[in-house]
């Protein structure tokens, strides 16, 4: 009860930081949009890893 | 490894699988704008359906995350049966396959879903004040940052909607 307590605190001191910019920004999508730029964002993010690998790969192979 | 959403929802939705989509990516659906790395869906657990999900995901070659690679395990309805919760990684991406969330299972949480379309398929996906519910009962520390997120955005939400 009392960590549930103590959570609480920790989790209300926490939503001034959110950016609520952000927030308002994906209220205006649908979901499906939300869902839409989550992917082409997780897009990215496999391109960027698939990058960082190589990066990786060809600095071992070099060594 | 980093889901495909655009091909895990309907390859569930296709294999006539009943789910709810709860977590990070109904955190999404809801307008967050946190990124994650897995697709959290509890599944309803009855024969029919566990044969269904089997199906589902049996091309995919579902294998348990952080499981080292070559140990025996066999995906099928029997393992799911016999098991509840699966954290999996697949050709699709990271799924967590959950029976059972903090003691609510698909039966008590469906009145607290909606249906959505996106990817070409409708399924179904956790209300908002239920999934920051389900977040504050698991009590872990890393979704503190979270709880906070979701709770703005329902203030937002309700704020848009007054």
């Amino acid at each position: 009860m009392e960590a549930a307590a103590a959570s609480d605190d920790i989790v209300r001191d926490l939503m001034p930081d959110i950016d609520r910019t952000l927030l308002r920004v994906n209220l205006k999508l649908t979901p499906e949009q939300r869902l839409a730029k989550f992917a082409s964002f997780m897009r990215f993010v496999a391109e960027l890893r698939r990058a960082g690998e190589n990066v990786r790969r060809s600095a071992k192979s070099k060594t | 490894v980093t889901p495909d959403l655009e091909r895990v929802v309907p390859a569930l939705v296709h294999g006539g699988a009943e789910f709810i989509v709860i977590g990070g990516v109904a955190a999404i659906i809801h307008g967050s704008a946190r990124a994650t790395f897995d697709v959290d869906v509890l599944y309803l657990r009855d024969e029919q359906n566990i044969q269904r999900l089997a199906n589902s995901l049996a091309p995919y070659k579902p294998y348990l995350r952080e499981v080292p690679p070559g140990l025996p395990f066999t995906w099928d309805a029997k393992t799911i049966r016999n098991g509840l919760n699966f954290t999996l990684t697949t050709e699709l991406g990271d799924i967590d396959l959950l029976g059972d969330v903090g003691g609510e299972t698909y039966q008590t949480l469906l009145p607290h879903s909606f249906e959505v379309e996106a990817f070409g398929v409708r399924f179904r996906c956790l209300d908002l004040p239920t999934l920051i519910r389900i977040k504050e009962a698991a009590g872990r520390r890393k979704d503190l940052e979270a709880i906070a997120e979701l709770r703005v955005l329902l203030e937002e939400t309700e704020k848009k909607e007054a």
